[in-house]
């Protein structure tokens, strides 16, 4: 996920949820006797994933080369909730220094790439399938669909983040469809590769397995209270970004759009864009959840639609430009200066 | 005085690691401790510190003897610089990483602020202190993880493998650093050179347990070098 | 395995840059954090064919960049990372939304194709204003701000770590894989069924390194103590730096000038 393709309502809230999740991990872990002695290994075990991801292998009969996720890896070497600090800062290092995805999006990447993983696919799979004791089959299997689960609700997530920002205009359903298959071969492949490595450390050091497994393990708390938390804040920070995206801003933009009527501009759109945004919109209608901009867009006010939009960007640009070069100049004449 | 009787350490396995061993090292003497891979060097030292807890035996440091109530103080005391300082220096800055002792023993801003610029200019290296660890060289990050021991002013130190990946003018620096120092030493090495000009007494270590203690003439004894793997 | 030692590069590039002295390195951590919060949130909150209305927003990376004097160079090829999914969700808008908004000169330009172009450009400005954030802000500055603003002393101290040891495991994970190359008749990546021993060496490596990494912080009498920030007021520089970016975005962003 991009800051690019989001809106801030959906980034903002993506942002509150994640930093919730986060803040009830550090709780859970301050609560716990050993959740100290922890801290080093999840930041070490961070810097293990993010070298991970790094390594490249191929993929048997098909010549693409891939690389590991690592989410449900980290989660069965760990456990669900120092797996999922761990993540989260991985992909903050990795949107800051990286420019993977964006500050704003960074949210939504905790989300899909953490909390899906850690604390929701983790402990209702991963674990259930490993309660009648650990072993090399059972190990496979759990992490197998572990694996796939994840990478599909993420997937799944990324679509609806996507939509819900009306940025594209991909209809949910085509998009969905070239989404979900992808990451069902990504699940297949991550999972196979999860497997090979529990099992090799299994076999090597049972312990790290074991007691990430059935050890004095932090993070055993009430998956209903936490998941319905998380939806409650969900719904309190959409509806109160949108209630000031519909009444500020944009409303401005919006009443003045409504009031010059619908343009033949957006009934194009919405032609083009299939039956899926009448739906949408009405919902939007009934429970104005969404900004404005997100659905009816507003080809009149967008501004830029002419040709002396296109110049201006084109002079701003330049100028732009022109700043940038003369403060360069003047700063290494000054350097110069002060040389001589 | 650092004082040892009897130490056991094991490993969770069971294996033992050390073996009924004993020697002391006298305030402000420079003591190298000798042995193949393996032989328990790196254990003992970690049993020093109470990383790893004895399985029997006693460490006694002045009047105080080693147990889990006071291993905070004991830890104020001896200072251990671990082999790869990548594994020391765990802060984003060198003055955060040398501040880490003395903040977490409670000294208070100004002392601690005092502490670090002592550590690191007595071992010459201010200049380093607003770098990330990412930055230094090999020499360099060897003297900050020295510094951040220092820093805790420690009565006794115990080096594991102070010359391991240095170049030669590093090495040499290292030595002169470690000579001009004033603390108890113990120092777990391969470079039987370093010892000699380090240190007054030789401890070798065989297979976990204690083969000989004496001066340093044992660095020059072929025999008894050959029967210890080194 | 190039790329390892090029994310290696990469890091140590960007820690490089934060080290630098000009007037914006001395700025605040604060102040250059909201910034560039500011700059995106207003970036994306504009709307999807609001291409020209973002145009002048390019001032913030090229005068940021000439003040830090950041290698354009460098961020530049950063931006691309982020170029696939973005250039996937566009081009699949300029397919979709083919309605003709306007025409130059005869060359008739659709939504989809404003559209494409305003993503991209959110793109760019969104990167570049997190880029330039590191690029001029040493990374203990930034866990430092993160402590005085109370974030969470556990997530800080993984952040931290986790950052320390980054580039220590690429290193390791590069040799391995050199290793591997060596002895594998030159092949560009890892075979899959290799994997599950490569990558569990290399994380039992790593987990032995955290042990070791522990020890060393138990040695220095580790216990989540809470390290004290030195204070650091917001001069009046900061004020007027913030000022400067946030009043011209801000306008931008609700008056609409053409």
């Amino acid at each position: 996920m991009a800051d690019a393709l989001l809106s801030p309502a959906v980034g903002l809230t993506m942002c509150a949820v994640s930093a919730a999740a986060i803040g009830v991990s550090v709780a859970k872990v301050n609560n716990d006797e050993f959740g100290e002695k922890k801290i080093p290994i999840m930041g070490v075990a961070g810097a293990m994933v993010f070298a991970g991801q790094m390594i490249n292998f191929t993929i048997p009969a098909t010549g693409a080369s891939g690389h590991i996720v690592g989410g449900i890896l980290l989660a069965g070497l760990l456990g669900g909730v120092p797996a999922f600090l761990s993540i989260s800062a991985v992909l903050a290092i990795q949107c800051l220094f990286f420019a993977d995805g964006g500050l704003l999006a960074l949210g939504c990447n905790i989300f899909n790439m953490g909390v899906i993983p850690c604390l929701i696919v983790y402990p209702l799979i991963f674990r259930p399938l490993l309660k009648n004791g650990l072993g090399t089959k059972r190990l496979s299997a759990a992490s197998l669909a572990s694996s796939v689960a994840a990478l599909e609700l993420g997937a799944f997530c990324v679509v609806l983040q996507t939509l819900l920002s009306g940025i594209t205009v991909l209809p949910f359903g085509t998009f969905a469809a070239l989404m979900l298959p992808i990451h069902l071969v990504i699940g297949l492949v991550e999972g196979a590769v999860t497997s090979a490595v529990l099992a090799f450390v299994y076999k090597v050091r049972p312990e790290i397995i074991g007691s990430a497994q059935y050890g004095k393990r932090i993070g055993v708390f009430s998956m209903k209270k936490v998941l319905a938390s998380l939806a409650v804040l969900t719904i309190i920070c959409s509806s109160a970004l949108s209630l000031y995206a519909s009444t500020n801003p944009d409303g401005l933009e919006w009443a003045a759009g409504k009031a010059m009527g619908k343009s033949s501009g957006a009934e194009t759109e919405l032609e083009a864009a299939g039956g899926i945004y009448d739906g949408a919109a009405s919902l939007q209608g009934k429970t104005a959840l969404l900004p404005d901009y997100a659905f009816v867009s507003d080809p009149d006010n967008a501004a830029g639609t002419s040709l002396s939009g296109v110049l201006g960007a084109a002079a701003a640009f330049m100028f732009a430009g022109a700043a940038g070069l003369i403060i360069s100049k003047a700063k290494s004449r000054k350097r110069a200066n002060s040389n001589v | 005085m650092l004082k040892v009787v009897d130490l056991t350490v094991e490993y969770t396995d069971g294996t033992r690691a050390v073996e009924s061993v004993s020697f002391s090292v006298e305030a402000g003497e420079n003591v190298a401790m000798i042995g193949a891979n393996g032989a328990g060097k790196t254990s003992l030292l970690l049993s020093l510190v109470g990383v790893l807890m004895p399985a029997a035996g006693e460490i006694h440091l002045g009047e105080a003897v080693l147990n889990k109530k006071n291993l905070r103080e004991i830890r104020s005391r001896i200072g251990l610089v671990f082999q790869n300082p990548d594994d020391q220096l765990f802060m984003p800055s060198i003055f955060e990483d040398v501040a880490f002792g003395p903040r977490s023993f409670g000294s208070c801003e100004a002392e601690t602020a005092e502490r670090v610029n002592q550590a690191l200019r007595s071992l010459e290296i201010g200049h380093l202190a607003a770098r990330s660890p990412l930055k230094l060289s090999g020499g360099e990050k060897r003297l900050a993880a020295i510094a951040t021991v220092l820093a805790m002013n420690p009565d006794f130190l115990l080096f594991d493998e102070p010359a391991a990946f240095l170049d030669p003018r590093a090495r040499r620096s290292l030595i002169d650093v470690l000579s001009k120092l004033p603390q108890g030493k113990l120092i777990a090495t391969h470079d039987l050179a370093l010892a000699e000009t380090l240190c007054s007494r030789v401890l070798l270590l065989q297979k976990g347990k204690l083969a000989a203690d004496g001066g340093t003439e044992l660095l020059r004894n072929a025999a008894a070098l050959e029967a210890a793997g080194i | 395995m190039s790329d390892i030692s090029a994310r290696v590069h990469e890091l140590r590039s960007l820690e490089n840059l934060s080290a630098g002295q000009t007037a914006v390195h001395r700025l605040h951590p604060l102040t250059k954090l909201l910034s560039a919060i500011a700059v995106i949130v207003l970036v994306v909150s504009f709307g999807r064919y609001d291409f020209s209305r973002l145009a002048p927003y390019m001032f913030y990376p090229f005068v940021m960049m000439a003040l830090a004097e950041l290698p354009y160079k460098l961020l530049l090829s950063r931006v691309l990372i982020a170029l696939p999914f973005c250039l996937f969700a566009g081009l699949s808008n300029a397919v979709l939304d083919r309605a003709a908004a306007f025409s130059i000169g005869g060359f008739s330009v659709s939504f989809g194709m404003l559209s494409l172009a305003t993503i991209l450009l959110k793109m760019y400005l969104c990167v570049m204003a997190a880029l330039i954030l590191v690029a001029t802000t040493p990374f203990f500055e930034l866990t430092a701000q993160l402590r005085r603003l109370h974030a969470p002393m556990v997530f800080v101290m993984i952040f931290e770590t986790t950052f320390r040891y980054i580039s220590v495991l690429l290193e390791e994970a590069h040799s391995m894989a050199t290793a591997y190359k060596l002895r594998s008749g030159n092949k560009k990546a890892l075979e899959m069924r290799h994997m599950g021993s490569f990558a569990g060496h290399l994380f039992i490596r790593g987990f032995d390194r955290a042990e070791r990494v522990h020890a060393a912080m138990r040695c220095r009498g580790y216990s989540l103590v809470h390290i004290p920030t030195a204070r650091r007021r917001l001069l009046r520089r900061d004020a007027i730096a913030l000022a400067a970016v946030c009043l011209p975005s801000l306008l931008l962003r609700f008056v609409t000038f053409w």
